[in-house]
């Protein structure tokens, strides 16, 4: 398992090291033969390459350093948030904002522990009608 | 300018930033981009006068869940939860919550005084900044926001980097070529800063709340005694000093509350050898110098970011985003050209602190069961708030893409120990080192120096010495 760990910390700086050169790449793509000095090109360059130097750093660090310890994460819960809120946004323009915000509540509240229907229903219901009360009537702004 | 509707708008901030900053989950920095988008066809005045509303009494009200069920509201009030909530265990909640108020009060104003003295001599300073001087303002900006917030200064000056190419995305300014923008047509726009901070402070913490499988709290009951002023007033000689420390803290880019209550906390812990109740178990200077600091940090945080366009914290970062989204640039010109914006920021914020010592000693003990509101049901109403704040700036969905792009990198990043101030810093400030670096470049190259006079000595000195002392005190640990 430590092996495993120290891996991540090594995958993780090699991450780092494959968007620095990305950066240095792409960005010397952006110059098309103006003044250096007013090149696109010099910014980015120059951070991918302060970059890559940092990686390389984190890189040796990840060899010789402790493994982190595990973390105790719900991933499910969280992989779940993820996808439904998503959803949520693909769905507004097709079915609303009330509509929407109202189903996308519903599904968490319950999906994060809430059983009780009433509850449940009251708090999806009533925010969706509070929130475009208040801020698309009250303060005029736009919503989705 | 100031009138009746500035005021009533400041206090509506306060209540706003009363239970918001009392809520674990929910941010002051996630509330004041929301605000953003609120407040985007306002007056600027008005929308100042919410934003410091929400600013001064948010801050200050993370004491409250800190205190009551020993759960910072805010990062900045992590050092209350030391002795506070010992104290409220002990039957002196009321009293922990009276420290709290009147220091964090006294914070408040040292701050702004300080804000009021330094602005006009730091921006006649600032006027007489190359653009290589200012170039290296940034970097040292990003440097010691990289050291400050992370133990591995590595990681730290990683996230910078990666801000400021985040920054680069969008239409050069200079040559007028698109970068990174891949042939996306929303990117040649640029990433929206509002939607990049509701990710990375909103959506984030909802990621990080959800997936945390220590949901237990404890809440201490609120007590009858009534709180004790005489025993109150006798720790101001530790105010003065926590407000110093937390007023300079706030001025250096990226440190922000967090930092500076912890510093000045540990500050009093040596200095204070007798203390009538240990450090950790509910001494009254633990407090005092915690709330001292994180509020003191406010107006110190706004001196960079009013002369000299450089964000003391995320919330200034934020603060700045309100400026451009109104067409207003802070910095040393800002002062000559718009003193009544300054004006309305100190007033605003005074007005703000004398707000959150009235709200806290009436409301404040009173929102006992408010700071206890299930993770179920307020996190789902957070998600929701956060995608309608996004799309309400640009009414861009892209930007709502964006913001939850942006949630899962902060997550990421935090889960991995990545800090996100050196992050936000280098978004804000990439353009301007982008630019002002070319521009030396191209001065230099037609006969001028790039060193121009004792200002741009003392900066290359201040940035050599943060990388250095950076990477020194991370090697120690």
């Amino acid at each position: 398992m430590d092996k495993l760990l120290k891996k991540s910390n090594f995958i993780e700086a090699v991450i780092w090291l494959a968007i620095s050169l990305f950066v240095i790449i792409y960005g010397a793509g952006l110059h098309h033969g103006d003044s250096l000095a007013l090149s696109p090109a010099l910014f980015p360059v120059l951070t991918g390459t302060f970059m890559l130097l940092l990686s390389f750093i984190l890189i040796k660090k990840s060899i010789k350093q402790e493994a982190n310890k595990p973390q105790d994460i719900y991933w499910l819960k969280i992989i779940f948030v993820m996808v439904s809120t998503i959803i949520y946004i693909i769905l507004l323009p097709i079915i609303s904002f009330i509509g929407a915000t109202m189903l996308y509540l519903a599904l968490m509240i319950y999906l994060l522990g809430e059983k009780d229907l009433l509850i449940l229903g009251a708090v999806a219901v009533g925010t969706a009608g509070l929130t475009y009360y208040i801020f698309g009537v009250l303060l005029n702004v736009r919503l989705p | 300018m100031i009138d009746l509707q500035f005021v009533l708008l400041v206090l509506a901030g306060s209540l706003a930033g009363l239970l918001i900053g009392a809520m674990p989950g929910l941010s002051v920095t996630m509330a004041t981009a929301l605000l953003v988008s609120v407040t985007y066809t306002w007056q600027l005045t008005d929308a100042i006068a919410a934003i410091m509303g929400v600013y001064v009494v948010g801050v200050f009200s993370g004491a409250i869940s800190a205190i009551l069920i020993n759960i910072p509201g805010a990062p900045s009030s992590v050092a209350t939860t030391l002795d506070g909530f010992p104290m409220a265990q002990k039957g002196q909640a009321r009293q922990a919550l009276f420290l709290a108020t009147i220091y964090s009060f006294v914070g408040t104003l040292i701050g702004f005084l300080a804000l009021w003295l330094t602005a006009k001599p730091i921006s006649a300073i600032a006027l007489r900044f190359s653009p290589f001087d200012y170039f290296l303002l940034a970097l040292f900006g990003l440097t010691a926001a990289g050291s400050i917030t992370s133990k591995s200064f590595t990681k730290g000056m990683l996230c910078a980097a990666l801000g400021v190419l985040i920054s680069l995305v969008g239409i050069d300014p200079i040559v007028g070529t698109p970068r990174f923008a891949f042939g996306v047509t929303q990117l040649k726009g640029g990433i929206q800063l509002v939607a990049a901070l509701i990710g990375l402070f909103g959506f984030s913490e909802i990621l990080i709340q959800v997936g945390d499988k220590n949901t237990s709290s404890v809440t201490a009951e609120l007590d009858k005694h009534k709180p004790n002023l005489r025993q109150t007033l006798k720790h101001m000689p530790l105010a003065m000093t926590s407000g110093i420390i937390g007023t300079l803290i706030g001025a250096l880019p990226g440190a922000g509350g967090p930092v500076a209550s912890l510093v000045s906390y540990d500050v009093a812990r040596r200095r204070i050898k007798n203390p009538e109740v240990p450090f950790g178990e509910g001494a009254e200077e633990g407090i005092v110098a915690s709330e001292t600091a994180n509020n003191a940090c406010i107006g110190g945080a706004l001196i960079p970011m009013l002369t000299l366009a450089i964000p003391g914290d995320a919330v200034t970062a934020v603060i700045l985003a309100v400026f451009y989204v109104h067409g207003i640039k802070p910095g040393p010109f800002m002062l000559t050209e718009n003193p009544e914006i300054f004006n309305t920021i100190l007033i605003g914020g005074i007005i703000g602190c004398f707000a959150m010592l009235i709200l806290g000693l009436t409301v404040a003990p009173q929102l006992a069961r408010i700071v206890q509101i299930p993770k179920k049901l307020l996190l789902p109403v957070v998600a929701v708030l956060c995608v309608v704040g996004t799309y309400a700036v640009n009414t861009s969905m892209f930007d709502v893409y964006v913001m939850i792009a942006f949630g899962l990198i902060g997550y990421l990043m935090r889960l991995r120990g990545y800090p996100t101030a050196p992050m936000v810093l280098g978004m804000v400030l990439g353009q301007l080192m982008d630019s002002n670096f070319r521009r030396a470049i191209s001065l230099s190259q037609s006969g001028s120096s790039i060193i121009t006079g004792p200002i741009t000595i003392i900066l290359l000195i201040m940035v050599t010495a943060s990388i250095f002392m950076s990477i020194k005190s991370t090697e120690k640990k």
